[in-house]
């Protein structure tokens, strides 16, 4: 005999242990599936509610969906009612037992009661399959014109589900959507506006249609300004109030819809302006439901083509959220500022201080959202303040957001740092607060600028860094301590020289000063709070530092790796930088040849090779390579590093680049230039190098660039095309050379002779933009954009030393959305060439310009005369798509 | 979109998206603990997975969660869950999560009733309170019609 629902929840709340629960579910499950087998009718409609009940304490339940079925083709309410609620907890869209419900579903459609085509349209809204939305839509839409306004509301929202699943199904139904608005029931109009919102969200997904359905909607603008109007003029009606505002519901819907409508449409934002105004300065802000008004009035203040009054006074009312004592309403203020700035940034500029006030609040949704913005709002002009809260931030945001905010410095840092030492400052300091946590690349890009910096930089930074490792070995950030050994083993001689501070930049760091003030008041308690206070503190910049002994290092540096912390990284780390100190301390050679030694035995493979490796290469035999081979690092290539900043700036497109990017303004990133012009992008600096060495500045490296200068018409007709590409006679080809390469900026001129150009001591045809000035003196690699198609873009950077070899460094950018992906790169050379293709960096190349791919080929051209050519092909595959290019350069500048 | 309310334990669930049942577990696992977690001066908002935010509120023992698109807004999400509790209230009269526990059906309904497809159904507490009581007088008449039938425990 089956109990009642009431007892089965009495007897599973009187359950001690889980245990007890499990048995007493697992009984009653078994009684249940026997009523179910036995076709009891009497108890199926309770059991099915037990059933409901199990459920939901998250036993299986499947058993029963048949059960539902039949409960709900009854023709008894109460099983109808039970059997419709079980039906839309116990199935989902992807239950195939579901499509049997539709025949039902269907015939209460039709059913004579209010409340039984109420429970049929509910079902359809909560779970209507697409192929149950075909077969329903007209049963459906019916009742949107039904009399009873309770069968209305229920089909407009049923209507939604419908128009989800099949979207192309909307464009029939604007009209009868639109005709709903007259109606008088607050509870159709509330879904009557969601449904247009809903068909204006999935008809423009589906087709170009989708303006015409806006544009239809539109009409109705006026009308729902004068509904929206006459709820605000309306006075008190008891049904709808809430804290004496009139239906904030369906102002909030109105309002919505309205931004939806306006949103780019002048006409019709204009027709809103006006009643926007209104709501923006009438609403009663003491409750939540006034706010929450106000908050998508702003919205669509912010969405639609208002006028600049009314976004004053939108930004106004956001300033005035912000200083709200409610966190949701800051909260609110918060996000719905970080959309603002992009446009009007002075204006949330206003309102830093108050935004960095919320990096220090104790909820981290609050925080999260200053921090974004407050990511957004750095300038060149403010980088410095910025960063500095940012970091202090860093030193009590939780563990798990920390990966992420090193980034966001990082990026910061990389964009806008003022200076040199600034920027080493900074990364350094981030780096001890949460080397733990930063991603690799933080540490190494900190040892790319020291690598590039200039040397009293390099000295100063290596202080630094020792002397920080030294303070914080036990408790040490990972990262801090690869970065400095990094940099101890690669400048280990600056120690033994006492360093003064290069040059005294008076607001350079004051952030130490103020971090622990600021993190005390906080209130929550921070991680960790003395070691990283402690940290803060002591990086502190110091005015100079001593000089440090040899045996000190050595000694630091064995104390690393003894260090509980150090990982097989790290000893890699520590043995390369003892192995290069043998060359750079002869005092401490024993000390290093000893500690190398160590790990000749070691368990790791990695360890004991390098160990054994360097063993020898630190044995008397090879006395004579040894300072060649354990020779500075060679700077990284600062042009790549510079031209990556710049893109970065112009992608954020802030107002003023930092100066020293200035020179590179020119070089445009754009990747949407004609594929036809393969020397468009960086052209300006090609000119530059190609004038600088024949025209302008003739002592550059004199007797390589003259070769292909030589006038054609004086060399011998060319026998050998190579076979594989065919070239245009000789004459021709130089043109096009030079016609490629200025395509970009004056397709109507002509290419002179190439005589002229190159013969001449001042070059008539200078193209119409003078080539900028050699930055710095110092000139950029030569540097091609060869091949450029559906975002993918591929650069080569040119580089030679002496008659060597020439390196072209093979560069790929994808702007695309999509990664690319198994990327092939091939290139043949006419037969004069010698080439050797070194492998590519990686086979995959990110999405969004965010990573490239290098890949190094290296070409000697054995017959000097004869201009470099290069045909190049491409295989990639982006969206499961085989793509292949083929491309033909023969524009490489002279080197 | 879901909405749950618990004190710990699951009282009601309602989810307007399609969701695996192992999926579903996990969601509520993971939220009952973020929401858990929260000090009561918190805001009422949390950032969740790529593009979702959760709004919750609390009631006596009980929390309302509601998840919600990023572009939704989250003020009125609130006032929608109190307008969920105060039905509830007037409905059960001064209503207790005892009251939800063993009438979780009838706390469904309401809930029908006020939404559906995640939307708004009907903002006058009045007219939801009257369609409730007509479909309950419904169930009445139809079990006394049926005599034998030994419904399930009323109110």
């Amino acid at each position: 005999m089956s109990i009642k629902l009431r007892e089965l929840i009495r007897a599973v709340r009187a359950c001690k242990t889980a245990q007890e629960e499990r048995a007493v579910i697992a009984k009653e499950c078994a009684l249940i599936r026997t009523a179910f087998k036995d076709n009891n009718l009497q108890f199926r409609h309770r059991n099915v509610a037990k059933l409901l009940f199990i459920h939901m304490l998250g036993y299986p339940s499947h058993f029963g969906q048949m059960e539902c079925l039949k409960l709900i083709a009854s023709p008894n309410f109460p099983e109808k009612r039970i059997g419709y609620l079980a039906l839309m907890l116990l199935l989902d869209e992807r239950t195939e037992v579901l499509t049997l419900v539709t025949n039902s579903l269907k015939n209460d459609l039709e059913h004579e009661s209010q409340f039984v085509v109420g429970l049929a349209l509910t079902s359809v809204g909560n779970l209507a399959t697409a192929d149950m939305a075909r077969t329903l839509v007209g049963d459906v839409a019916k009742h949107l014109s039904s009399n009873n306004p309770y069968i209305r509301k229920k089909s407009a929202l049923a209507m939604i589900r419908v128009l989800k699943r099949v979207p192309e199904l909307a464009d029939d139904y604007v009209d009868r959507v639109v005709g709903l608005l007259k109606d008088r029931s607050h509870g159709v109009l509330i879904t009557a506006v969601q449904l247009m919102i809903d068909v204006l969200k999935v008809g423009d997904a589906v087709a170009e249609d989708g303006t015409t359905i806006k544009s239809r909607f539109s009409r109705v603008v006026p009308s729902l300004v004068k509904m929206l109007r006459n709820l605000l003029n309306l006075g008190y009606s008891p049904e709808h109030d809430i804290a004496g505002i009139a239906d904030p519901f369906l102002q909030v819907k109105l309002l919505r819809l309205l931004q939806v409508l306006g949103h780019k449409n002048d006409e019709a934002s204009e027709a809103m302006n006006d009643v926007l105004a209104q709501v923006a300065t009438n609403t009663e802000t003491n409750r939540n439901a006034g706010n929450a008004i106000l908050y998508e009035c702003v919205r669509a203040i912010m969405t639609i083509e208002s006028e600049s009054g009314l976004r004053v006074l939108a930004v106004n009312i956001l300033g005035r959220f912000l200083l709200n004592r409610d966190n949701n309403i800051r909260y609110v203020a918060l996000n719905s500022l970080s959309k603002v700035v992009t446009e009007d940034a002075s204006a949330v500029q206003r309102h830093r201080a108050t935004i960095l006030d919320c990096l220090k609040d104790p909820d981290v949704s609050i925080r999260q959202r200053a921090l974004e913005l407050t990511y957004q709002l750095v300038t060149p002009h403010n980088v410095r303040e910025l960063a500095r809260e940012m970091l202090n931030y860093l030193v009590v945001a939780p563990p798990e957001h920390r990966e992420h905010l090193c980034g966001r410095i990082a990026t910061v840092v990389d964009k806008f740092s003022p200076s040199a030492r600034w920027r080493l400052e900074t990364l350094v300091t981030m780096l001890s607060i949460a080397g733990n946590h930063c991603d690799d690349s933080v540490a190494s890009s900190t040892v790319a600028y020291v690598c590039v910096a200039d040397p009293d930089l390099q000295q100063y930074a290596t202080h630094k860094l020792f002397n920080l490792l030294r303070d914080e070995l036990p408790q040490v950030q990972v990262a801090l301590m690869h970065a400095a050994v990094w940099c101890v083993g690669e400048f280990g001689d600056q120690l033994l020289r006492p360093c003064s501070v290069p040059n005294s930049d008076p607001d350079l760091f004051s952030s130490a000063d103020s971090a622990p003030t600021t993190t005390t008041t906080n209130g929550q308690p921070p991680q960790q709070p003395q070691t990283n206070l402690a940290a803060l503190a002591s990086l502190r910049p110091r005015a100079s530092y001593e000089a440090v002994p040899v045996p000190e290092i050595l000694g630091l540096l064995e104390a690393v790796l003894k260090s509980h912390l150090a990982t097989v990284v790290t000893k890699s780390y520590v043995l390369t930088a003892l192995v290069k100190l043998a060359t750079r301390l002869p005092a401490g050679k024993d000390e290093t040849d000893d500690l190398v030694a160590t790990f000749r035995t070691s368990m790791s493979l990695e360890l004991q090779q390098r160990s054994c490796e360097y063993a020898s290469l630190l044995s008397d035999d090879w006395t004579h390579v040894r300072p060649e081979a354990l020779a500075r690092m060679p700077a990284l290539d600062a042009a790549a590093l510079a031209a990556k900043r710049t893109q970065g700036i112009e992608a954020v497109g802030v107002d003023a680049a930092p100066p020293t990017a200035s020179s590179f303004e020119a070089m445009p990133s754009s990747p949407a230039l004609d594929q036809t012009a393969p020397g468009a992008g960086p052209s300006l600096l090609d000119l530059d190098d190609i004038f600088g060495g024949g025209g302008g500045g003739g002592g550059v490296s004199a007797p390589q660039p003259l070769q292909p200068q030589q006038p054609p018409q004086q060399q011998p007709p060319q026998q050998q095309p190579p076979p594989q590409q065919q070239p245009p006679p000789q004459a021709s080809s130089d043109a096009d050379l030079l016609s490629d390469i200025f395509s970009a900026q004056a397709p109507v001129q002509q290419p002179p002779p190439p005589v002229d150009i190159f013969g001449g001591p001042a070059p008539q045809p200078v193209p119409p933009p003078a080539p900028p000035p050699a930055t710095g003196g110092k000139r950029a690699a030569p540097q091609i954009k060869a091949f450029e198609k559906d975002g993918l873009v591929l650069t080569m950077d040119l580089s030679k030393e002496g008659s060597g070899p020439t390196d072209v460094l093979c560069t790929f950018t994808n702007y695309t959305a999509k990664v690319m992906e198994r990327l092939v790169f091939q290139a043949a050379v006419p037969k004069y060439v010698v080439m050797e293709m070194k492998p590519a960096s990686a086979s995959t190349v990110p999405a969004a310009g965010e990573g490239t791919v290098t890949q190094l080929v290296r070409v000697t051209n054995t017959v000097p005369t004869k201009p470099l050519m290069m045909r190049l092909k491409i295989r990639y595959v982006v969206g499961g798509r085989q793509i292949e290019e083929q491309a033909q350069v023969s524009s490489f500048p002279a080197l | 979109m879901l909405l749950v309310s618990r004190q710990g334990k699951t009282r009601l669930t309602k989810w307007y998206e399609t969701v695996s049942p192992k999926e579903r577990a996990r969601i509520v696992r993971d939220v009952t603990a973020t929401v858990l977690s929260r000090a009561p001066k918190m805001c009422n908002f949390i950032e969740w997975r790529a593009d979702k935010k959760i709004v919750y509120k609390r009631y006596a023992s009980l929390f309302f969660i509601c998840c919600i698109d990023a572009s939704d807004n989250e003020l009125l999400t609130l006032e929608m869950i109190h307008l969920f509790v105060e039905v509830l209230d007037r409905y059960f009269g001064n209503v207790c999560e005892l009251d939800i526990i063993f009438n979780f059906h009838k706390a469904y309904y309401i809930l029908d009733e006020l939404f559906i497809a995640g939307e708004l159904e009907e903002s006058s507490k009045k007219e939801v309170l009257s369609i409730c009581a007509q479909m309950d007088d419904m169930m009445d008449e139809s079990k006394e019609e049926g005599g034998h039938k030994s419904g399930r425990g009323g109110k």
